[in-house]
């Protein structure tokens, strides 16, 4: 469960979140939704403990990131980018990962299978096309098998397969009772993929439900998202 | 809150040191500064060691000889200091470290202490080269080496090294980016301490010519520290810089 209560950030003078509060819940997929600069990867990266809160909280089973005494077997996270050296080797990359939570050096030829990575293993980082790269950091998020996945925006680069794959893989997780928690700014494909939805404009939280509330009577998800991130233009 | 479990902060950090020291090994980087730094010191030591021979150099020590490459050749660890840290910032891996290791201070504690393994044999083996070279292109002609001497200079030396790649690492650690730091490091101790060393006489408080006592007592300066307060003094250089990194680290957004 991730709990995010009042959370405000701010740089200098300007307030990139503005005391939001959501909850991404287990056996759901929730998706965080909100044009380029909403704020979503800046929540996210407060709730991973890379940055910190002006204030407020942002909670993983009820304890900051930070505090989990394992984190990579509760919370998996994958950012933009592979989130590794480009020197080393995707296999490398994912042995030091292992090592840093004591986990079975079996993992790694494990996760590089199941993402479909296993033939590019002894290649360098930067050599991998933008797919490839996405893919060594979901298969580094999921080394320690964890209950919580965070995404931020984890379609970007991947080719259609690489979706499809993606949307079954997380409808998968969720349905085994595990929660996960994807920002994205492309609403067709996220309307396929989740459950719950909270749509962030410029720092404040603009509409959260479950799909078919947040829908209502618009045609499609796409027509709600701009429908609501219009409204708060206007107010 | 809930989790009342004591952590095992022994555990963490042997695990994150295990990483750090994954993470170096893996590092094609490592190896080529490592080799880089090797090499171009046996050259240099082997233009010392001519330049010895003609009489050119202002000893005929061959155990000072044989480190004065040692003042050129330490670029090179303190090249690795900073290009291990600031790696962190390739490909944005910081986030990967940070999410897998979220205590700072012990990440940042392991990092260095990672880079110190590989940098005291390193620095043993830079120093102890350049002399051993120098003895078999000098020969007979210079003074000989004492074994007592010599050992003590190589691990005075081995230590000067690995300190100064340190505070290298730890200024590296703030400023994040490898260029303002390599400018910054290289600047000082090649450009700036060179010059302060010759006006102030609290010159010889600063890290480099601190250093630099540990293994050439310099008699033309009645006021220079002995080796032992030169280790000294350096070892709290280190200790400051490594605190005001650690500190810097944990508070700002990654």
């Amino acid at each position: 469960m991730i709990t995010i209560e009042q959370l405000t950030k701010r740089r200098g003078s300007h307030n990139i979140l503005n005391g939001i509060s959501f909850k991404a819940k287990p056996g759901r997929v929730t998706g965080f939704l909100g044009p380029n600069g909403a704020g979503k990867s800046s929540a996210l990266r407060i709730l991973l403990g890379l940055d910190r809160a002006t204030s407020g909280t942002a909670l993983v089973n009820g304890v900051p990131y930070v505090q989990l005494t394992d984190p990579l077997t509760t919370v998996g996270a994958v950012f933009d980018g592979s989130g590794a050296h480009r020197l080393r080797t995707g296999r490398a990359h994912l042995n030091w990962i292992v090592r840093s939570a004591g986990l079975p050096r079996s993992r790694v030829n494990e996760v590089l299978e199941m993402v479909g990575l296993a033939h590019a293993a002894s290649k360098r980082v930067g050599r991998y096309s933008l797919g490839m790269a996405r893919r060594l950091g979901l298969a580094a998020a999921l080394l320690g098998d964890p209950e919580i996945l965070i995404l931020d925006e984890p379609t970007n680069g991947l080719d259609p397969e690489g979706i499809r794959w993606l949307r079954t893989f997380l409808r998968e997780r969720a349905a085994s009772g595990r929660t996960v928690l994807l920002s994205s700014h492309l609403m067709g494909e996220t309307a396929e993929t989740v459950d719950d939805i909270v749509i962030l404009n410029k720092g404040h939280i603009v509409a959260s439900g479950t799909l078919t509330d947040i829908v209502g009577s618009h045609k499609t998800l796409e027509d709600a998202f701009f429908a609501f991130t219009a409204r708060r233009d206007i107010s | 809150m809930s989790t009342s479990i004591t952590r095992t902060y022994g555990q963490e950090m042997r695990r994150a040191i295990k990483a750090e020291l994954s993470k170096l090994y893996s590092l094609p980087i490592t190896w080529y500064t490592l080799c880089g730094t090797f090499i171009v010191n046996l050259i240099l030591a082997c233009a010392y060691s001519n330049a010895g021979l003609q009489g050119l150099a202002s000893t005929q020590s061959k155990l000072e000889i044989g480190l004065a490459s040692v003042g050129y050749s330490q670029a090179g660890l303190m090249i690795l200091g900073i290009l291990t840290v600031c790696s962190e910032y390739n490909g944005g891996q910081i986030r990967t470290t940070l999410t897998a290791m979220p205590l700072r201070g012990i990440q940042i504690f392991s990092a260095l202490f990672a880079l110190t393994v590989v940098l005291i044999p390193a620095a043993f083996v830079v120093s102890s080269s350049g002399v051993l070279l120098t003895e078999i292109l000098i020969g007979d002609a210079g003074t000989p080496i004492v074994w007592g001497n010599f050992m003590s200079a190589i691990l005075g030396v081995s230590g000067y090294l690995t300190l100064t790649a340190l505070i290298s690492a730890a200024i590296g650690v703030v400023l994040r980016r490898m260029l303002p730091a390599l400018s910054i490091i290289l600047g000082y101790y090649f450009i700036a301490e060179p010059l302060i060393r010759e006006q102030a006489d609290l010159a010889k408080y600063l890290p480099d010519t601190a250093g630099v006592g540990r293994w050439t007592p310099r008699p033309e300066h009645a006021s220079a520290l002995t080796p032992v307060q030169g280790g000294i003094l350096l070892s709290a250089w280190t200790l400051a810089a490594i605190i005001i990194a650690a500190t810097v680290y944990r508070k700002r957004d990654a």
